[in-house]
């Protein structure tokens, strides 16, 4: 009998990637501009390091990961099995 | 009276106002639907309160007493290694979070012990698997239930004790009364 995949977990996989590679950036941009930008004060006497990497960084990636779910993680019914009956 | 207390006392009414009012639609609910109404709200919440409510659910004892604490003492960089977490959910939701869903829909799970019931039928795992998770959580839940009552210590003058009563049986009241909607809508607000 072949087996015939949940398309529904194809996507869950694609996500899974997806949510990595978008960590994984993450990780470098924090990590990068923490190391790199210096500890002269900046704004209300954080160092530079402090107020970009740690406070203006993150708080863009998760502005960006709300505009990227809406836009590629598609909406998935989760009770529609029409693809688990198929495989039956 | 002080600022501090009246907004303590008006947070602390509404926490019990939604508590009661989930308690009215938790009680209208058949006792054939009582359950997943009681554990999942019906599995009815949508997405954008189920992901409000993990984002309240992160705002607990360690964010706003330990995380700062440990900055106080450490320096900066603790900031930076908090940082690293703000991704969690995602990663951790986007590789089960559908599947996880799907299957516990089909096997009609309202819990991660029901799901490894339907997976190994065992009651030996389930026993075991319940110790673990009353282990682990009994310490987490200890220190949120702390973290609560020196705030409510520290924003109300009262005593540690009265404090950690009181905070205690806010919580209680909701989740007891409301269920998994109550407990959702309090950690929302």
């Amino acid at each position: 009998m072949k087996f015939i995949e949940d398309s529904r977990v194809k996507i869950s996989r694609k996500i899974f990637t997806q949510a990595w590679i978008y960590y994984a950036l993450y990780l470098l941009f924090i990590m990068g501009s923490s190391y790199l930008l210096g500890i002269r004060p900046y704004i209300w006497g954080l160092p530079r390091w402090v107020f970009i990497g740690n406070i203006i960084v993150p708080v863009v990636f998760v502005l960006l990961l709300i505009f990227l779910a809406e836009r590629f993680i598609p909406d998935i019914p989760l009770t529609k099995d029409e693809d688990s009956k198929r495989e039956e | 009276m002080n600022l501090a207390i009246v907004f303590f006392l008006a947070y602390t009414a509404l926490l019990m106002a939604i508590g009661l009012w989930s308690y009215r639609i938790v009680e209208k609910v058949p006792i054939s639907k009582y359950e997943k109404e009681f554990y999942a709200a019906g599995r009815g919440l949508g997405g954008i309160i189920v992901a409000l409510v993990i984002a309240g659910g992160l705002a607990s004892a360690g964010t706003f007493i330990a995380g700062p604490g440990m900055c106080y003492e450490y320096g900066y960089s603790w900031v930076l290694i908090n940082n690293f977490q703000i991704f969690m959910n995602l990663l951790l939701l986007a590789p089960i979070g559908i599947g996880v869903g799907i299957v516990a829909r089909r096997v009609n799970a309202l819990t991660y012990l029901d799901l490894f019931k339907a997976r190994y039928q065992s009651k030996i795992i389930i026993v075991m698997l319940a110790t673990l998770v009353t282990i682990f959580l009994l310490p987490y839940m200890a220190t949120q239930f702390v973290g609560a009552a020196r705030v409510i210590a520290q924003m109300t003058g009262m005593g540690y004790l009265a404090s950690l009563a009181l905070g205690s049986l806010v919580v209680l009241i909701y989740c007891v009364l409301g269920g998994m909607r109550g407990t959702s809508l309090a950690t929302f607000v």
